[in-house]
C-alpha cells in the first residue's frame, strides 16, 4: 500500500503517484524528454543510438518505455505488466495495493493532420484540366513516417525476415519486404488505409499559395520543402556538390558514399510535417486516378539527376513479389536481387 | 531483460480486438459449452461473471478463447460480454479481452451449425458450417437491419456502419467503433457535414466502387438534389465518371 492513513500524507502520496504516472505518459508521448538517453545515463540495448534515429523514434515506442521503466526507480507505483496491442497501443497495469489501475497509452504520436485546403493531383498540368480536391471539414490523419520493421514486428512477428528479426539496430528502418496485400492488411489492422496518391501529393507538393488555402487554381512546387526547385541539388542544372543537408532532405544514390541514412530519417520533413518523401526507399501507394501508377520511385536506388525523383511521377509495381519482373520500369541490368518497397498508412477521422 | 521481452511479445499475440477474436474463431475447430441455461434469458446469479463457452484453436495448444458474461442486476450492475484469450483462468483475465457493454437479457441458442447470442440491443452469431475448418461471424444490431444485409454491391468485405439521412441525423446506431478494421466514407446524403460510413478497405475511384470525395461544399448542386450522373462532388479513375447506384450512392463507372 502506497498511501499513509494520515490525510496530509495521503495527499502527498497521491501527488507522487500522479507525478510518477505523468512521467510514464510523458515518456510515451515525448520520448527522451528528460535527456536520460541522449546523455548516456540510460542504456537501452534494443534501441539504436539517439543521434542516429532522433527523438521522434522514441515517442510512442514501447521499447523505449520499457527501458525507461527498467532504469527509473518508482517509489509510489508498482508496474505489474505492460501489454502491447497490434495497433501499437500499450496498456500498463499499475498496482496500487488494494486495486490495479490500467493506464492506456494510445499510439498516436506519429500522425499529422493534413491541413485543410485545396490540393492537386500530380504535377500542375501545362495544359488540360487540373484534378483538384479539398479536405475542408474533413479530418485526414497521415502517418509521419513509413512503416518500420519494428511496427511490423509488433503487428506480426512472423512477417519479419529472420536476419533482421534479431538485429535491433535495424528495427527503426522502413519495412520494405511486404507484399501489397500485406501492406493493406497491416494498415487495415491499425484502423487505417494504405496511403493513396491524392493524399501523398497533398503532403509532398509545396503549395505556392500557402497563405490562401481556399483558393484555386492550386499552384504547387514539385518539392516537399521549398518552392524554389531550381535551387535544389536535384535540379539537373545544379552543379554544386552534395552536402549533408541535401542528403538529410532526400537520400539519393550518391549520398550512400558520404552520409548516413539516419540523418535522412529524422530530417527529411516536408512542408506538411510528413517525413521520408523524396529519396530513401521507394513507396507504394494506391492510385485511385491511375491504378497502374502506384509506386513513387524516388529512392537511394537512383542518382540525384535521375527523373525517378520527380514528384508526381509514378510507375507500376504488381505487388506480388520483389523481383525485377514485378516492376514495369526495371530491367535485368538493374543488378537488384530484391527490390525494396516501403509504405505508410493514413486514416479518415 | 530477455524474459521481459518474451513476455511482452507473447502477450501481444493474444486476441484482444474484434479483429483478433475473429482471427481466432476463423481457425477454431472445437468448442465447449459451459452454460446450462440454453434458449432462455441468463439472469442468475445477479452480478456474477459466468463462463459461457470455450473455443479452441488447433495451433494454440493450452490456450482458449473464453466467452464470459456478467449477469446484470437492475441498474446497479450492467451486463458485459467479453472474449478473452488466455491459458489461465477466464474470469481472472476478463479485463484483457474485447468487451461488449450494456448487455441485457442475454439468451444463448445452440444448434448443430450455429451458436447465437441474442440480447436487447443486438445479437452475435457464430455459424459452424464445417466445425473442423470454417465458421462465419457477424454482429447484427437489432435496431437496424443486420450488417449482412447492409453489405454493398461493390465489396462483400465491407458493410455500412453509419447511415446519415438528409437532415444529418444518424439513422439507427453508429456502429463504426465496432468495425474490425478501418472505415471509409461514401457520398449519398444531402447532409453537408456528415455522410454514410462503411467498415473495410477504401477502394474509391475504381470502376463500380464509390467515388473519392472531391469536396463537401454546401453550395454544390449535389447537396440540393442528391446524387445525379456526372456530379463533380466525387473523383473517379481516369476515363470513368460518377453515376448513382440504386441507393443513390455516388459510384464510379
Amino acid at each position: 500500500m502506497k498511501f499513509s492513513d494520515q490525510n496530509n500524507q495521503e495527499t502527498y502520496g497521491l501527488d507522487k503517484y500522479m507525478e510518477e504516472t505523468q512521467k510514464l505518459i510523458r515518456t510515451w508521448r515525448d520520448g527522451d524528454y528528460l535527456g536520460h538517453y541522449i546523455t548516456g545515463r540510460f542504456e537501452c540495448p534494443t534501441i539504436p543510438q539517439l543521434k542516429d534515429v532522433g527523438n521522434s523514434y522514441l515517442r510512442c515506442n514501447k521499447l523505449f518505455l520499457q527501458c525507461f521503466i527498467d532504469q527509473v526507480k518508482f517509489e509510489f507505483i508498482d508496474i505489474e505488466s505492460i501489454e502491447s496491442k497490434k495497433n501499437g497501443d500499450v496498456i500498463i497495469d499499475i498496482d496500487l495495493g488494494q486495486e490495479t489501475k490500467k493506464l492506456v497509452l494510445k499510439n498516436k504520436c506519429n500522425e499529422v493532420k493534413l491541413p485543410e485546403r485545396w490540393y492537386g493531383y500530380g504535377i500542375y498540368p501545362k495544359k488540360g484540366q487540373d484534378i483538384v480536391w479539398n479536405n475542408f471539414d474533413r479530418e485526414i490523419l497521415v502517418d509521419k513516417y513509413q512503416v518500420s520493421i519494428y511496427d511490423i514486428y509488433l503487428w506480426d512477428e512472423s512477417r519479419v525476415p529472420g536476419a533482421i528479426k534479431s538485429d535491433h539496430s535495424k528495427w527503426h528502418l522502413p519495412a520494405t519486404f511486404l507484399l501489397q496485400k500485406d501492406m493493406h492488411n497491416y494498415c487495415l489492422d491499425q484502423g487505417k488505409q494504405v496511403m493513396n496518391t491524392l493524399i501523398f501529393d497533398a503532403v509532398s507538393f509545396y503549395p505556392i499559395n500557402y497563405d490562401r488555402p481556399n483558393k484555386t487554381p492550386v499552384f504547387r512546387a514539385p518539392n516537399p520543402w521549398t518552392i524554389k526547385y531550381r535551387n535544389t541539388f536535384l535540379n539537373p542544372q545544379s552543379t554544386r556538390p552534395l552536402n549533408k543537408n541535401d542528403c538529410a532532405q532526400a537520400y539519393v544514390k550518391e549520398c550512400k558514399k558520404s552520409f548516413m541514412y539516419e540523418d535522412y530519417l529524422k530530417n527529411s520533413v516536408s512542408w506538411s510535417g510528413v517525413f521520408q518523401i523524396l529519396g530513401g526507399e521507394m513507396e507504394y501507394m494506391r492510385n485511385p486516378i491511375k491504378p497502374k501508377k502506384n509506386l513513387f520511385t524516388s529512392s537511394s536506388l537512383f542518382s540525384r539527376f535521375s527523373p525517378f525523383h520527380t514528384s508526381g511521377l509514378r510507375f507500376y509495381w504488381d505487388g506480388l513479389g520483389h523481383g525485377i519482373k514485378n516492376f514495369d520500369f526495371l530491367d535485368d541490368d538493374s543488378n537488384l536481387k530484391t527490390v525494396p518497397v516501403a509504405f505508410r498508412c493514413f486514416r479518415y477521422d | 531483460m530477455i524474459k521481459v521481452f518474451l513476455f511482452l511479445w507473447a502477450s501481444a499475440l493474444y486476441a484482444q480486438t474484434p479483429q483478433e477474436v475473429r482471427h481466432f474463431l476463423a481457425f477454431s475447430n472445437s468448442h465447449k459449452v459451459l452454460e446450462k441455461d440454453i434458449n432462455k434469458v441468463i439472469d442468475r446469479p445477479y452480478g456474477v461473471w459466468k463462463e459461457l463457452i470455450h473455443f479452441y484453436h488447433p495451433e494454440k495448444k493450452g490456450s482458449k478463447l473464453c466467452l464470459v458474461y456478467r449477469v446484470p442486476y437492475k441498474n446497479k450492475v450492467k451486463g458485459e460480454l467479453s472474449f478473452i484469450e488466455t491459458k489461465g483462468d477466464c474470469i481472472e483475465n476478463r479485463d484483457r479481452g474485447w468487451t461488449l457493454e450494456d448487455i441485457q437479457n442475454l439468451k444463448l441458442d445452440i444448434k448443430s451449425n450455429e451458436i447465437k447470442m441474442s440480447y436487447d440491443k443486438g445479437e452475435l452469431v457464430f455459424k459452424l458450417y464445417n466445425r473442423s475448418s470454417s465458421y462465419s461471424w457477424g454482429y447484427h444490431p437489432k435496431s437496424k437491419s443486420s450488417f449482412k444485409k447492409e453489405v454493398p454491391f461493390w465489396d462483400s468485405q465491407s458493410w455500412r456502419c453509419k447511415k446519415v439521412n438528409d437532415k444529418c441525423e444518424v439513422v439507427g446506431q453508429d456502429n463504426c467503433h465496432l468495425c474490425p478494421t478501418a472505415t471509409y466514407t461514401v457520398l449519398r446524403s444531402k447532409c453537408t457535414t456528415d455522410q454514410d460510413r462503411y467498415c473495410g478497405k477504401d477502394q474509391c475511384g475504381l470502376k463500380n466502387y464509390p467515388a473519392c470525395i472531391r469536396h463537401l461544399f454546401a453550395g454544390n448542386e449535389f447537396f440540393r438534389t442528391g446524387c445525379f450522373q456526372k456530379t463533380d462532388i466525387g473523383l473517379c479513375r481516369k476515363g470513368l465518371e460518377t453515376i448513382c447506384d440504386k441507393d443513390k450512392n455516388v459510384i464510379c463507372y
